[in-house]
């Protein structure tokens, strides 16, 4: 057995729930747990339903940080800035994230991705996200009991990706809120362009934060130009068809991205049909 | 039915590191068991790596305060006397750390500063007793021809350190065992933990044959920990399975080749050493990889590295011919993505009486004073420990 096929979302989803064991066995605080590939970009993301919502872009940025420098955190901030990373903190709008809790994801001695996680204190984090590294070299699957929302979220992208690979459309990326508009999952299937998973991001909030579908927003807020889009503080409006409002007691909205508009909103809807 | 076996303290684990801790607790009136899944000692990472040991060189590399410096840098003066109680082949080689231009030798003399700090100076931490270890030293070209006459002219000089020693990690571990087991300590063999009960105050370790319940359990189950601690939620470290090949060379050239020789790796994380062994034979190496721990196979590549390296440091000598074997072996490292490696030797804040030990690269040089470590942590949180009037510190011959 070896790990030949590199990151995937399988992996991604592997590496998560290690670091969910590892942070519920040791009775750690609740966090967001992310996986980045070799550019940044998000290949998945958990939350957990009772972790702090800020922590969803805080671990997103923890694992971009590592996987574009391509080096932990924790080495960053001890070896080669010794402290002075405020230089670094400017660019990127201060995405670059010198908190421990970020770590490579190494295979065959390259780094390919990026772990990160947040919602611990910073000890924790790394404690964390080195759990997650290790997840990487078990044969084994390593899981846990998590909370219904998580739970819940996970069979619907679940549900959305074995109807998109047997419908054959094109990959796709999901975005899975709570009532509060903050992402609990973000999925990116193999092969999906990067692009998309803002656009699902986007696509989720609108429905959460107007409580209808996406492209329902329009006519109600009248013009594009009324609504703020400050992607830096989850305020990202997108109405164009693939996000789906669901009135559910932990989640409110499906945000799916890769096709045309269209196909997107008929993937959330067929998605949801089981829960 | 499960036939049940009360004790005060199972190690789970008859490698190196377990082994040692059980000859260490047998000079106490405690019972212990150790329990072992194979059919012997020593089978696993005691018998899979480069043998050396009293690492004093090697320790310069540990980064000051944490365990992995201290109990190497502790175990450093034990070592000799611990192979005549015991009766082990202690062999005292020397290691070459090979000078190629101002970078090494720049970075021998910040880590040599440092090593003083930690261990030399009288004020340090771990001040290693006088008389037990010699200086390391710096040496020149025709000083480095003496030592290894065949030698390749690309080194210019070296950091000697005359106080490396190789043993043979699973006669160690045997000798641990043996005074152990003559002290009092039981071992279980072919005995596979499969569930772990906490049950009033003991834990209850569940084989397919018998129960252990005990008081206090010590997880040194090697590369394995990870998994034993799950099972009782415990599992408050991480690691990767590091895969490391290494060619063995027969002892004709183990009668060229007398020092332990090695450079540091530039552009690869791969070691780059030549070690002699206690029947003179060579160790070559080592090729590494983060990888699952059931790929035990030998790679083609990694072999072709035990040769290149071996090569490099003596050019004029043809090595294919005389690869006796190869072989994998694994070692567990914490903080892979840095470097850091730490052991792991706690009780993890949520399990109480439970002790996860991972030792990983140099856990055989540390273990003459990983028991010591262990007695004090029991120390630590209240577990009172009698010393035994009638222990024997010398090895006898033992029926197993």
């Amino acid at each position: 057995m070896s790990i030949s096929n590199g990151l995937n979302l399988a992996l991604a989803r592997k590496v998560i729930k290690a670091m969910i064991r590892f942070s519920i066995d040791n009775e750690m605080l609740p966090g967001s747990y992310a996986v980045t590939d070799s550019g940044g970009h998000v290949v998945a993301m958990e939350r957990r339903p009772i972790a702090l919502p800020a922590t969803v872009d805080l671990a997103i940025d923890k694992a971009w940080t590592a996987s574009v420098m391509k080096i932990s955190a924790k080495v960053l901030d001890q070896v080669i800035t010794k402290g002075q990373y405020g230089r670094l903190n400017v660019k990127y709008h201060g995405r670059m994230t010198l908190i421990y809790g970020a770590v490579p994801l190494i295979i065959n001695g390259e780094v390919v991705g990026g772990i990160g996680h947040s919602g611990e204190s910073i000890d924790g984090d790394e404690k964390i996200a080195q759990a997650g590294l290790a997840g990487v070299y078990r044969e084994d699957e390593l899981d846990a009991k998590v909370e219904e929302g998580l739970e819940i979220a996970r069979n619907i992208a679940e549900n959305v990706i074995s109807y998109v690979n047997s419908n054959k459309f094109k990959p796709v990326a999901i975005t899975i809120n709570d009532r509060d508009g903050w992402p609990i999952l973000i999925y990116r299937m193999d092969n999906t362009p990067f692009g998309f998973v803002e656009i699902s991001r986007s696509r989720a909030w609108t429905a959460s934060a107007f409580k209808m579908d996406s492209h329902d927003a329009i006519k109600y807020v009248g013009s594009i130009n009324e609504c703020p889009n400050g992607e830096e503080s989850n305020e990202r409006f997108n109405t164009t068809q693939g996000g789906i409002f669901i009135d559910h007691n932990i989640l409110s909205s499906i945000g799916i991205a890769g096709n045309t508009p269209e196909i997107d909103y008929k993937i959330a809807v067929n998605s949801i049909k089981s829960i | 039915m499960n036939q049940f076996v009360d004790t005060d303290i199972a190690i789970i684990g008859a490698g190196i590191a377990g082994t040692s801790i059980a000859r260490e607790l047998s000079k106490y009136d405690l019972s212990v068991i150790v329990i072992e899944r194979k059919n012997g000692i020593g089978l696993e990472g005691t018998a899979t790596n480069h043998h050396l040991v009293c690492q004093g060189g090697d320790s310069l590399t540990f980064r000051p305060g944490t365990l992995h410096a201290e109990l190497n840098i502790k175990s450093i003066p034990l070592w000799p006397k611990l192979a005549e109680d015991l009766n082990f082949k202690f062999r005292r080689i020397g290691g070459l750390w090979l000078i190629r231009d101002n970078v090494d030798f720049n970075k021998f003399q910040k880590m040599y500063s440092r090593a003083f700090k930690s261990s030399l100076d009288p004020k340090s931490p771990y001040l290693i007793p006088e008389g037990s270890f010699i200086p390391l030293k710096f040496i020149d070209r025709k000083e480095l021809k003496d030592l290894e006459p065949e030698i390749s002219d690309e080194f210019i000089g070296a950091l000697y350190d005359p106080n490396l020693a190789t043993v043979d990690p699973p006669e160690v571990a045997k000798a641990y065992a043996e005074n152990a087991k003559a002290n009092g300590v039981n071992f279980l063999f072919n005995t596979e933990i499969k569930k772990i009960n906490k049950v009033l105050d003991k834990f209850e370790l569940i084989s397919d044959k018998i129960s252990i319940r005990s008081k206090v359990v010590i997880n040194a189950a090697g590369i394995e920990a990870d998994k034993i601690a799950e099972l009782v939620k415990a599992r408050d470290f991480s690691y990767v399975p590091f895969k490391g090949t290494i060619v063995e060379l027969d002892d004709e050239l183990g009668e060229k080749i007398k020092h332990e020789v090695l450079v540091l790796p530039r552009g690869s994380s791969h070691m780059q050493v030549i070690a002699p062994t206690v029947d003179n034979k060579l160790l070559a190496g080592i090729h590494l990889e983060m990888s699952y721990r059931s790929n035990r196979e030998v790679k083609d590549y990694a072999v072709k590295h035990a040769i290149n390296v071996s090569k490099k440091f003596f050019p004029k000598i043809q090595f294919e011919k005389h690869i006796t074997r190869s072989f994998t072996g694994f070692m567990a490292m914490t903080n892979p993505d840095t470097g850091w490696h730490d052991f792991v030797i706690g009780m993890p804040d949520l399990v109480p009486y439970w002790i996860n030990i991972v030792l990983g690269p140099a856990g055989v040089s540390a273990s003459p004073y990983l028991g010591k470590k262990v007695v004090e942590l029991l120390h630590k949180f209240g577990i009172n420990l009698v010393e035994k009037k009638n222990f024997s510190n010398v090895r006898k011959e033992v029926e197993s």
